[in-house]
C-alpha cells in the first residue's frame, strides 16, 4: 500500500476504551496498527494549526429519512452519527466538537431543494447528502454558489461531480467493481451463454448492463440479450419466459428493491437451473422475501461485513459494540466514512470554515485517501472527487451474504 | 413459449381483474374514486407478511384475516370520510374531487404505517405459510398459487356480477349508482350500502394484496400505485361502473402488455399498452362496455 494512503484506524477492542483515546498519527501501511489502536489521517492534523478550530464545528445532513429510500438514509445517518461519536472522542480535532444536524428530503426533490438551501445559510461549515440523483443534482448549484463542500452520498448519476468543484461524492459508482461479477461467473458456464435484464429507468443500472455484457465479451461467453425493463414492473413472469429461452448459462437481473426478488421468483418458477447475478441494490436484505429462491444469486457491494481490510474489521466491530445485535450494512458503512472524510479534511486544513474543509478536502485527496470501513479508498473521476474502492463480490445464501471474492484495492476501477 | 406467454397474461389479467373489480364498484356506484384502494391493497399483503412471520396459523386464516382487515380500513374510510363529503354536497360531482383528496390522504397514512413497519424494504409472506409448486402443461408451467389467483379470479367476478344483478342488496346497490337521495326516499339505507360496498371493494383489495404478494414474493408501498394507475386504465377502456368490462379489459390490457414483453421491447410495455388504450378511447370514448347510470355496479 502506498505511503500516502492515509490509514483511518477504528477504536475497537475494547471500544469504549479506545474512543476516548486521542490519537493522531501518520498512518504508513495497514499492517502496522493493532486491532485497538485508532490512528487516523493525522499527520497533517496534527501538525496544522489547531488554534483556529472552534468549539463546536456544525454540519448539516440532508437525506431521505421518509420515502421510499428511507431505509438507505436511515442507515447513512446511522453511520454518521457514529463516526461523529467516534471522532469527538478520539481527540482527532484537539477537543472541537462536530455537531451534526439532520433534515428530512421525505425523497422530494422540492424538499430536498429546501432543506439544502436551509442548511446554506446557518452555520453549517459543509452538507452531506442527499441520496437521490435527481435531489443531488437539484442542490449541487446551491452548495456551488455558497462555496460549500457537499459530499454527495449514493447518488452515482454520471453529471453530478460536474457541477462544480466543491462536489464530492462519498460512494463508489458500482460501474467501478462489477466487473468482478463477469470474471467470476465466465469461467464457471458450461453453456458459454448470457442474458442481462436492467431497469431502464436507471441510468447507472443500464451502463453497468452494458458494461458487464461488453466484459462477458471479452471473456468468451455470448450475450444473447441485454434488455431493458420499466423499474415500475412486479409481474416477471413474461419477460422471465423470455429470459429462459435457450436456456443460458447465466441470467444478470440489475434491478432495484421488490424487483429484484420478484424477479428471481419469475425466473425460477419457469424451472430455471443457472446462475442468476445481480447489482448492489440486491444487498441489505432486498432478497429475503424471494426466501430460497435467491439461494446462489451473486452481486457486488462497496462494503460487506465479511471485509477482511483492517480498516472494515475494525468498523464492523465498532458498529457492532455501539448496536448490539445488528449487522452493519453499506450504507452504515458509507455514511461513517463520509463523517471521517469531512472530519480528516478539517484536521488537514486546521480550518472549520467553509473554505477550510474545501482545503482539508483538497489536501485529503492529494494524500491519497483514508482506510475506511469500505477498505483502501481512493479518491479518482472528475476533478479527483469521486470515491473509488476495491469492491467485493457476495453471494447470497439462506438469507445472508458470504464474501466470495475481494477487488483489487490498488485499482480505482476493477478490470 | 407461445403457450406459455397465454398462461402468463392469464394470470397477469386475473390480478388486475381482482385489483380493478373493488375500485370499479365503489367507482360505478358511490362515485368514489378510491385512490388508497392501491395502499389498502399493499397493506393486506403487509397483514399477510406480519401473520406468517410472527405467527403459524393456516394460510387460508391469513388470507381471511388480511382480507377482512383490508375491507375494515376500506369500510373506515367510508365512515370516517366520504359518507361527511358526501353529506356536504347534493350534487355528486362536487364532491368527486373531495373524495380524490381525502382517499390521498388515507393512501399517505396508510403507506407511511407500512413504510415505517418495513423499512421501505420489500416483504412477502413467509415461504412456509404457502408452498409454491410447479406443474407441468405441456411445455409450460403453471404454479399452485397462480391457479388459485385464476380461479379466483373468475369465481368473483362472476359472483359479484350475479350479486349486483340479482340480489336484493345488489339492487340497493344499483339504486343508490343511481340516485342516492331517492334510494333513500324509497327505503334502501343509503350509509349502509355505502359501507358495505366500500367493504367488499376492500376485501377484493386485500385477496389481490396477498395472492400477488406470494405469487411474486416481492411487494413494497409502491407496487399498489403502479396497479392503481394500470386500473384506471382497465375501469376507462371497461366503460366506468360495469363489472363486466373491468373483466375483458383488465384481460385485454394483461394480454396486451404481455405481447409487448414477449416479442417486442419490453421496456415499451406500458408505452404500448397505453397507446392501445388512447386508441380504443379514441373510437369509443364511453368505453367498450359502458353503462348508464342506472345499470352500473
Amino acid at each position: 500500500m502506498s505511503s500516502k494512503v492515509l490509514n483511518l484506524r477504528l477504536a475497537v477492542l475494547p471500544v469504549v476504551a479506545a474512543m476516548a483515546i486521542a490519537v493522531a498519527g501518520c498512518g504508513s501501511s495497514s499492517s502496522s496498527s493493532s486491532a485497538s489502536s485508532s490512528s487516523t489521517a493525522g499527520g497533517s492534523s496534527s501538525s496544522a494549526s489547531t488554534a483556529k478550530l472552534p468549539a463546536t464545528i456544525n454540519v448539516t445532513a440532508v437525506e431521505d429519512m421518509s420515502g421510499p429510500v428511507a431505509y438507505v438514509g436511515k442507515s447513512v445517518i446511522t453511520g454518521l452519527q457514529l463516526a461523529e461519536k467516534q471522532i469527538n472522542s478520539s481527540g482527532l480535532l484537539h477537543g472541537s466538537k462536530i455537531v451534526m444536524t439532520v433534515k428530512d428530503t421525505g425523497s422530494q426533490v422540492s424538499t430536498a431543494t429546501t432543506q439544502f438551501a436551509s442548511a446554506l445559510t446557518s452555520n453549517s461549515v459543509a452538507v452531506f447528502g442527499p441520496l437521490l440523483s435527481g435531489e443531488a443534482l437539484a442542490v449541487a448549484p446551491l452548495a456551488e454558489r455558497a462555496k460549500t463542500v457537499d459530499i454527495a452520498i449514493e447518488s452515482q448519476t454520471d453529471g453530478l461531480l460536474n457541477i462544480g468543484p466543491y462536489i464530492y461524492r462519498a460512494t463508489a459508482s458500482q460501474l467501478r467493481f462489477d466487473n468482478l461479477e463477469p470474471e467470476y461467473i465466465a469461467p464457471k458456464l458450461t453453456n458459454k451463454t448470457v442474458r442481462i435484464l436492467y431497469d431502464s429507468e436507471t441510468s447507472a443500472l443500464q451502463e453497468a448492463a452494458q458494461q458487464m455484457a461488453a466484459k462477458f465479451k471479452a471473456l468468451g461467453v455470448k450475450v444473447l440479450s441485454v434488455a431493458g425493463v420499466p423499474g415500475t414492473t412486479t409481474d416477471f413472469s413474461s419477460i422471465a419466459t423470455k429470459l429462459e429461452a435457450g436456456n443460458p448459462g447465466a441470467i444478470g437481473l440489475l434491478l432495484i428493491g421488490t424487483a429484484n426478488p420478484a424477479a428471481i421468483t419469475a425466473v425460477r418458477n419457469t424451472g430455471y437451473k443457472g446462475l442468476l447475478f445481480g447489482n448492489e441494490a440486491a444487498t441489505n436484505g432486498s432478497l429475503k422475501p424471494a426466501g430460497s429462491l435467491a439461494n446462489g444469486f451473486i452481486y457486488s457491494v462497496d462494503y460487506n461485513p465479511g471485509l477482511t481490510f483492517p480498516s472494515a474489521v475494525a468498523f464492523t466491530k465498532l458498529f457492532e459494540a455501539n448496536y448490539p445485535g445488528q449487522t452493519p450494512d453499506g450504507y452504515d458503512a458509507t455514511g461513517y466514512d463520509a463523517m471521517n472524510e469531512f472530519a480528516h479534511a478539517i484536521a488537514l486544513s486546521g480550518s472549520a470554515t467553509r473554505a477550510g474543509v474545501q482545503a482539508g478536502m483538497q489536501k485529503l485527496i492529494a494524500s491519497g485517501g483514508l482506510n475506511g470501513a469500505i477498505g483502501p479508498e481512493k479518491f479518482t473521476g472528475v476533478g479527483n472527487r469521486d470515491l473509488s474502492v476495491a469492491g467485493t463480490l457476495v453471494e447470497w445464501e439462506n438469507g445472508k451474504e458470504t464474501v466470495i471474492k475481494v477487488g483489487n484495492p490498488n485499482l480505482t476501477s476493477q478490470p | 413459449m407461445v403457450f406459455q406467454q397465454l398462461i402468463n397474461a392469464l394470470v397477469f389479467g386475473s390480478v388486475l381483474t381482482l385489483f380493478s373489480l373493488g375500485l370499479s364498484l365503489a367507482w360505478g356506484t358511490l362515485d368514489v374514486l378510491n385512490l388508497a384502494h392501491g395502499s389498502i391493497f399493499v397493506f393486506a399483503g403487509f397483514l399477510a407478511y406480519e401473520l406468517t412471520t410472527h405467527t403459524s396459523m393456516p394460510f387460508v386464516l391469513v388470507l381471511v384475516i388480511s382480507m377482512l382487515g383490508a375491507g375494515v380500513i376500506s369500510a373506515l374510510l367510508e365512515i370516517l370520510a366520504f359518507r361527511h363529503v358526501r353529506s356536504r354536497f347534493r350534487i355528486k360531482r362536487q364532491a368527486e374531487l373531495s373524495f380524490l383528496v381525502v382517499s390521498i390522504g388515507a393512501s399517505t397514512i396508510i403507506e407511511t404505517v407500512v413504510s415505517n413497519k418495513t423499512n421501505n424494504t420489500p416483504f412477502a409472506p413467509a415461504q412456509s405459510a404457502f408452498h409454491v409448486h410447479s406443474y407441468h402443461l405441456g411445455s409450460a408451467r403453471i404454479t399452485n398459487i397462480q391457479i388459485i389467483i385464476v380461479v379466483a379470479a373468475v369465481i368473483v367476478a362472476i359472483a359479484l356480477d350475479l350479486w349486483v344483478r340479482r340480489s336484493r342488496q345488489g339492487r340497493a346497490v344499483r339504486a343508490v349508482a343511481y340516485d342516492d337521495v331517492t334510494a333513500g326516499l324509497l327505503g334502501v339505507n343509503v350509509n349502509r350500502v355505502a359501507v358495505a360496498t366500500m367493504f367488499v371493494a376492500g376485501l377484493l383489495a386485500g385477496l389481490a394484496g396477498v395472492l400477488l404478494a406470494i405469487n411474486i414474493l416481492g411487494e413494497d408501498v409502491s407496487v399498489g400505485e403502479d396497479y392503481l394507475l394500470t386500473a384506471f386504465a382497465i375501469l376507462i377502456v371497461g366503460g366506468v361502473g360495469s363489472i363486466r368490462g373491468a373483466v375483458v379489459s383488465a384481460y385485454l390490457i394483461a394480454a396486451a402488455e404481455t405481447a409487448v414483453v414477449a416479442w417486442g421491447p419490453a421496456n415499451w410495455r406500458d408505452g404500448v399498452a397505453f397507446l392501445l388504450i388512447l386508441i380504443i378511447l379514441l373510437v369509443r370514448p364511453q368505453g367498450l362496455f359502458a353503462r348508464r347510470r342506472y345499470q352500473r355496479a
